[in-house]
């Protein structure tokens, strides 16, 4: 099933409002929650996700303080299966550096790497793949 | 192979190189004054215990490489940089040459002959910090903005604009698109810059 929402975890607001306005444009029915800090991210998928929750589609940053996006994966991995099941992951970043894009591919939890800017197009891929 | 005996075409009281005599499985059999004073202080003339105690953990396997390839192909010496630990306790990398020779009694050993590169190794290590920063800017700090405004330039396709509006802003994303490019290229020139860097420390 289609994931009908999507989480994005990046401290830089500006992309945040972007990825939102591009995302209500491709999909205007789609739910969009951003979130600024990774470890916010991380108690807030604790605190609503149940067994009954709906699918989700996360874009996650890699580059941000305290937390990178790897790091955040560390803490996602200890999660419950039946939340972790709930979740497709992009890694959403303005890197191109190859090391990121191994590190993403070689990644169980992560599905693709999505290069910024967040496009029509990699939003049809995400709906269409996820 | 060539005969030789320890120290055979240094002088015993060089200040600049370390020679160094192992067996094929990397123990002392003899070290020259210098490294003796420098390296392995408590090495008693019998030798005996592995050059491996006196290397930085993160070289072993280079060094245990070395050995092999060494001994694998027993005409071409092995040049390699390890980063030893010295009497004080403190790193010190010295540049190795590793060949295989043999012994007055016809044993296999292999002759080490090296020198500090601290200065040099330094350059380098400051060489690798640079690169890694500035390859760190280019890809989360200038192409953060720039992924921002090809972000923008995305999402005024979908708005109504007049032709002039639209034709300043295929000019803007023209040219964002131009230095997107040029970062990338610096990427890569900094990924490749990177491996050059390791591959001579």
């Amino acid at each position: 099933m289609s994931p009908k929402r999507i989480m994005i975890i990046d401290d830089d607001a500006t992309s945040n409002m972007i990825c939102k306005m591009i995302i209500s444009k491709v999909l205007p029915d789609i739910e969009v929650t951003d979130i600024l800090h990774p470890q916010r991210g991380m108690d807030y998928i604790k605190d609503n996700f149940k067994e009954n929750s709906l699918p989700i589609c996360l874009l996650l940053d890699i580059n941000m303080p305290d937390w990178s996006g790897w790091d955040f994966l560390d803490h996602f991995i200890e999660l419950p299966d039946y939340i972790k099941n709930k979740f497709t992951i992009y890694m959403l970043s303005s890197s191109v550096n190859k090391e990121d894009l191994q590190k993403a591919a070689t990644n169980t939890y992560v599905k693709d790497y999505i290069e910024k800017p967040l496009s029509k197009m990699a939003i049809e891929r995400i709906m269409r793949d996820a | 192979m060539a005969h030789i005996t320890p120290n055979s075409c240094i002088p015993d009281n060089t200040t600049l190189y370390y020679t160094v005599l192992l067996d094929t499985a990397g123990a002392y059999l003899s070290v020259n004054a210098h490294y003796k004073a420098h390296i392995a202080p408590k090495l008693s003339a019998k030798g005996g215990y592995s050059m491996l105690q006196d290397l930085q953990t993160e070289d072993h396997q280079v060094f245990k490489e070395a050995i092999k390839a060494c001994l694998s192909n027993e005409e071409v010496p092995q040049q390699v940089l390890l980063r030893m630990t010295d009497a004080e306790g403190d790193m010190l990398p010295i540049h190795w040459e590793f060949s295989v020779s043999t012994s007055v009694s016809g044993a296999s050993i292999i002759g080490c002959q090296g020198f500090a590169v601290r200065n040099y190794y330094n350059i380098i290590e400051k060489h690798k910090a640079l690169i890694s920063q500035l390859s760190y800017n280019q890809n989360h700090v200038y192409r953060k903005s720039v992924a921002n405004i090809l972000g923008v330039l995305n999402l005024l396709e979908f708005m109504p604009l007049d032709e002039h509006s639209r034709s300043l802003l295929h000019i803007i994303q023209e040219h964002t698109v131009l230095l997107d490019k040029d970062i990338r290229a610096a990427i890569d020139l900094f990924h490749n810059q990177g491996h050059v860097s390791n591959a001579i420390s």
